[in-house]
């Protein structure tokens, strides 16, 4: 760690560029052009909602787990409640409305969340600096999704569902969902935690 | 020179240059700083606490009382730190402390033949009146005089940070039953994780001449490390420190990752904060070699047993040209013969026993055997000490003498929980009681103090929690050792005459003083801690509690089981604020949460503020303008004569959906919401369950199953876990669901007489006349070409007024759609100061007002209170103090003198009344200059206020001075009607 963002304002996103240490040890990347939507079932409404998505060939997981199907993203953040991302401005909440009619609300989040995916070698090491979750390989697989609070930030994150989910290397891959407003201290806070290992940040702008 | 002419694990090959007090030392890669000090030939290395008595190096560990050094200088100075737990590093600086004008000659040392009157408890007689001197005098005398070292004077330049860990077995200090428990859970295959305060994993048996299977202890050790080290599922952490034991399997560690570097390497921290989650944890931890207390037991010299031979064995260091050992028992005698094996000229064992275990083993050695006690210490620096024989008397004429009255279990993480230890007689220590769930503990820590019984314990723990949790584990086989036999006898203090018999250390604690608690009626462990401070400050007593409490057991006549024991709380050895803090410090105390409007208020010149984490722009400052009540005055009068715009995204926002909806708002708001009609809003306000005002804000309902509800800034995120919780646990018969729409949407705020012009040029096709958007009324539409906007006409400042929700990525573009489309009708941006002027001249209730003591009653709002439902907090509401006629009702204040300034926090006393708290009738909570008034005004509280308009009162502020004739009068001091905002 170190005091690597002391030149960037507090307000703005950690701009594009290479942080800390010479090497590439962790990687985050601003994922853009994604649509996003809340969905809760109504209550007692889980068993028809459920049905209804495999029939339209949806994951819809069970517990704190990341699915994607069809070009749709569903994480379980909580009983009866997913968090849901699709490619594409403007896929969602559109794609959800019909399949939720009658048994779930479905509120449009699209500008909620930034998308990170943050990679690399020591993305592990880096994470645990702040992710109170054991990241173990053996614990939090491909698939897991985890709503949590990491450096005073509240979000959700996962390993993607497939094999996508890790890099070509074999080295793993996750995906934050961070509060859109809460999006600059994150970055600042990763980017400390990252600087030992040598972080680039990408997909910000240059600022 | 004291380093020994060889043996120890020091790098000899390599010299460090280091500096104490100004003078310059050689030492090795290895060394401590005490040991390098030591192999310098420097004893005396700071001064007592409060008789700043000379003190020497007393441990070789981290329950060091007395070494402690201001370590670095400048913006790096360290108070404090234990001079025997210092990494040597080249270029290390370090000085001693609590002295003046020096450590050698210190005036301060005066205050011992002060000792009569310094005594335990002397705070309490010594001070007690006149009480006023306290503040002024006795204690900035008693801080001047007692403490310890100076904390650095500027902000520490080093970063921190914390890290979480996860593991099967956590297994805390690296001895013999450290190393087997890892070993045997390791090579199971769990998830290790083997802590280590020491720079070098081994404990003991880096410092004893023990055998281990073939070969010496420390072959052991170093290819235990080696296997750990080669295998995947085991971490080992080094100069990590386990300070605390905590629920749910968590401890908390501190790694020092740069402490032994002059500055810590590149993009890494000085410290790391661990929090390490453990399914089970093995506390090997080991024992204290504690002190036998006897007269001028303080002398530099006077040293553990087990530490004198450690600086011979592992440093190569002999703490004194000729060296004696007064011991009780077997380990401290074979540590004695260790240091003479290690070339320490060892002139006797003073031994309280007739007929030590190893005597023939000193007699093979050369090492002379004295049966007798230590009654004496003389010399600045230890030069010689008495010892009582049954013979008679004879003189030592030793520079360092060894002392351990026996080992005390290190058993301080197994309190933290609040097990209390219980008494082994034989053993002559406190052995760990009932220990935190999932801890077990092994070693000499659980009293298990043969070599061979701390290998057996530690692989037998390593592979109980294993087995526990599911690996198969392999066949324990436990290499067989040499050790020291366990013989000792209880003897703790010497009863001699003489001088200062300390019993602890680092506070200045004597024989004399428990003896004193004692007289006094502190006799339980717990009071004589607090009356004498035995046991307290940096190093928790961790040698010292335990000669105090025997002497107490016999002064009372109890066995020491029956006296008992005070417990540990975190942290085991002190932890730097500056770990705790990590990350957040300067400015990443806290995020900060930009508006989506952010980027083009600073574009305007914005000045901001922080309102919890997000920051808000306050005013917008115009070249010229020198002070901020001008610029708000300016903002003000904007909104009220043509047309302003503020963003208010920051308010909670909140997304129901659910066929129950406006059942659960008539729960949780006041009035009712079942009835509001699709398309249109609704101010709400909802108690708490005592009947207090929680929050209020508007909610509209956009269908018949679908409301949005605004909260608070501050509440924001305290509204949605309340509607939480009355879903989840109070009402799980209702069909609701929320979604927190904070973040989702960027909420422009259009206020005055020319908003509806700005709006119609904003909307893409949308009618917005006062027909087709009334007052109240909500329309779901597109603006700025093709944006999605939700449009409720809301008023918080009283005029014509309409809030925009926007997707939060389209904030920044609204903002300046709004700016453009109202540039021919001077639209003024404004921020949270204009916000609060706006609503005090309109009289609405806000954060002042709904500050947790006031009803809905108090604040005017009583009418809103729906008699024909029951929502939360109406039962508790009606309590007759509620009700009272007295009780401070909401209404407004004007300065009879219309040049005089108001100020929030006045207290509102009858004319004439004399200012006592009887006489008290209420407070100001909130004012403002009124630039629509030209003069300042209030809200506030006022006994039976409604009924007083037009009465004047006395605005008194005897803090700032404040005393002047106000005019009550109705909180809207503008537009009481509410016809702008209608028109």
């Amino acid at each position: 760690m170190a005091d690597i963002p002391a030149a960037i304002e507090p307000t703005r996103l950690l701009p594009e560029g290479h942080y800390g240490a010479p090497g590439d040890g962790v990687a985050a990347r601003l994922r853009a052009g994604c649509s996003a939507a809340t969905l809760a079932a109504r209550r007692g409404a889980l068993p028809a909602l459920a049905a209804r998505f495999a029939e339209a060939g949806l994951l819809l997981p069970d517990g704190p787990k990341a699915a994607t199907a069809g070009g749709l993203t569903l994480i379980g953040t909580g009983p009866g409640r997913w968090l849901a991302f699709a490619e594409g401005a403007r896929v969602l909440p559109g794609r959800l409305l019909p399949l939720a009619e009658g048994l779930a609300a479905v509120t449009d989040q699209s500008d909620a969340s930034l998308l990170l995916e943050i990679a690399g070698p020591k993305v592990r090491a880096a994470l645990a600096k702040g992710v109170m979750v054991d990241l173990d390989p053996s614990v939090f697989q491909a698939g897991d999704a985890a709503t949590t609070t990491v450096a005073h930030v509240n979000l959700t994150f996962w390993r993607a569902g497939d094999r996508t989910g890790d890099r070509a290397d074999g080295t793993p891959s996750y995906v934050f969902a961070v509060p859109r407003s809460f999006a600059p201290a994150f970055l600042r806070w990763l980017a400390s935690s990252a600087a030992e290992f040598g972080f680039t940040m990408s997909g910000t702008g240059r600022g | 020179m004291s380093r020994l002419l060889h043996g120890g694990l020091v790098d000899r090959s390599l010299t460090l240059s280091f500096a104490f007090d100004g003078a310059t030392y050689r030492g090795h890669p290895g060394d401590t700083l005490a040991s390098a000090l030591l192999a310098n030939g420097v004893r005396l290395v700071g001064r007592s606490f409060k008789y700043h008595r000379p003190r020497g190096i007393v441990t070789a560990g981290s329950e060091e009382p007395s070494a402690l050094v201001e370590l670095r200088m400048g913006a790096r100075r360290e108070p404090n730190t234990r001079a025997t737990t210092v990494e040597l590093y080249g270029g290390l600086v370090a000085a001693s402390q609590n002295r003046w004008p020096s450590l050698s000659f210190d005036l301060m040392s005066a205050n011992q033949w002060l000792a009569p009157i310094l005594g335990a408890g002397f705070y309490y007689k010594t001070f007690m009146w006149p009480s006023a001197l306290w503040e002024k005098l006795y204690e900035p005398v008693i801080r001047r005089a007692a403490g310890l070292g100076r904390a650095a004077d500027r902000p520490d330049p080093d970063p921190y940070e914390k890290a979480n860990a996860f593991c099967d077995l956590l297994v805390i200090g690296s001895g013999a039953a450290g190393l087997s428990a890892a070993l045997a859970a390791g090579r199971a295959g769990a998830r290790v994780i083997l802590a280590e305060e020491d720079f070098r994993l081994g404990g003991r048996l880096l410092s004893e001449f023990a055998a281990i299977g073939d070969g010496p202890a420390r072959d052991f050790a170093a290819a235990a490390e080696a296997e750990l080290t080669s295998l995947p599922n085991v971490r080992l952490m080094a100069r990590t420190t386990v300070f605390g034991a905590y629920d749910g399997g968590t401890y908390g560690a501190v790694e020092r990752v740069g402490d032994h570097l002059p500055v810590p390497a590149p993009f890494a921290p000085r410290q790391r904060l661990w929090r390490i989650v453990a399914q089970r944890c093995v506390l090997a931890a080991g024992a204290f070699d504690r002190p036998i207390v006897f007269p001028g037991n303080d002398r530099p010299g006077v040293m553990s047993a087990l530490a004198l031979s450690t600086y011979a064995t592992r440093y190569g260091v002999s703490a004194g040209k000729t060296a004696a050992f007064f011991v009780n028992n077997d380990f401290a005698f074979a540590a004695a013969l260790d240091a003479a094996e290690a070339g320490v000229k060892v002139e006797a064992i003073v031994d309280v026993r007739p007929d030590p275990a190893l005597a023939s083993r000193a007699q093979a050695l050369g090492v002379r055997v004295i049966q007798g006690e230590v009654v004496g210490a003389t010399g600045k620096q230890l030069s010689a000490v008495t010892v009582r024989t049954p013979k008679g008397s004879e003189t030592l004429k030793v520079e360092a003498l060894g002392v351990s009255g026996g080992a005390t279990p290190n058993l301080n993480l197994a309190t933290h929980m609040g097990g209390r230890p219980t008494y082994d007689e034989t053993l002559c220590a406190f052995v760990p009681g009932a220990l935190p769930p999932g801890m077990a503990v092994a070693g000499a820590a659980a009293g298990a103090f043969p070599l061979q019984d701390c290998l057996a314990g530690g692989a037998q723990a390593g592979a109980t929690a294993a087995t526990d949790l599911g690996f198969a584990v392999p066949p324990v086989s436990v290499p067989r050792a040499e050790g020291a036999p366990s013989g000792i006898c209880a003897f703790w203090h010497v009863a001699a005459p003489g001088g200062f018999a300390f019993v602890d250390l680092q506070n200045d604690v004597t024989a004399k003083d428990v003896k004193l608690a004692h007289a006094e009626g502190y006799r339980a462990v717990e009071l004589l801690k607090r009356y004498t401070t035995l046991g307290m400050a940096t190093d928790q007593g961790k040698t010292s509690n335990m000669a105090g409490l025997a002497i107490m057991a016999h002064l009372t006549g109890r066995s020491i089981a029956e006296t008992g024991v005070t417990v540990f709380r975190p942290p085991y050895t002190p932890v730097a604020i500056g770990a705790l803090a990590g990350h957040h410090r300067g400015r990443d105390f806290k995020p900060t949460r930009p508006t989506p409007t952010h980027l083009w208020a600073k574009e305007q010149g914005a000045v901001f503020v922080e309102a919890g984490f997000w920051l808000r722009a306050q005013y917008f400052p115009k070249p010229g303008e020198t002070d901020w009540l001008t610029t708000v005055n300016r903002e003000v009068t904007a909104v009220r004569e043509r047309v302003g715009v503020v963003d208010a995204s920051t308010f909670g926002k909140i997304d129901l959906q659910g066929p129950d909806a406006g059942r659960f708002l008539d729960r949780v708001y006041i009035n009712t919401f079942s009835t509001l009609a699709v398309g249109k809003a609704r101010y709400g306000v909802m108690l708490r369950e005592d009947g207090i005002v929680m929050d209020d804000g508007t909610s509209a309902r956009l269908a018949d199953d679908h409301y949005v509800m605004t909260t608070t800034t501050a509440n924001a995120a305290k509204v949605y876990q309340h509607l939480e919780f009355c879903l989840q646990v109070l009402w799980r018969d209702l069909d609701v669901q929320l979604a927190s729409i904070t973040e989702q949407y960027a909420q422009i705020a259009l206020s005055g007489p020319r908003a509806r012009d700005v709006l119609a040029k904003l909307v893409d096709r949308a009618d917005v006349s006062n027909a087709a958007l009334p007052f109240m009324g909500v329309l779901e539409t597109s603006v700025a070409g093709g944006i999605p906007a939700r449009i409720f006409r809301l008023s918080f400042s009283g005029e014509l007024g309409y809030e925009i929700a926007v997707p939060s990525g389209q904030g920044e573009k609204l903002v300046r759609a709004i700016m453009a489309a109202g540039a021919e009708f001077g639209i003024t941006p404004y921020g949270t100061e204009t916000l609060g002027v706006l609503r005090i001249e309109k009289g609405h209730v806000s954060g002042n007002e709904l500050n947790g003591q006031t009803s809905a009653r108090d604040l005017g709002l009583g009418k809103m209170a729906s008699t024909k439902k029951d929502y939360i907090g109406r039962v508790m509401a009606a309590r007759p103090a509620f009700l009272e006629e007295d009780r401070p009702i909401f209404v407004g204040f004007r300065p009879v003198d219309r040049a005089e300034r108001l100020r929030a926090g006045a207290h509102f006393l009858p004319v004439g009344a004399e200012p006592t708290l009887a006489n008290d009738e209420g407070y100001m909570s909130s004012v403002a200059f009124s630039p629509t008034l030209g003069h300042s005004i209030g809200l506030g509280f006022l006994k039976n206020g409604l009924a007083r308009i037009g009465e004047t009162v006395r605005a008194y502020d005897p803090v700032r001075g404040g005393d002047i004739a106000v005019e009550v009068c109705h909180p809207a001091f503008v537009d009481p009607e509410g016809e702008k905002q209608r028109g």
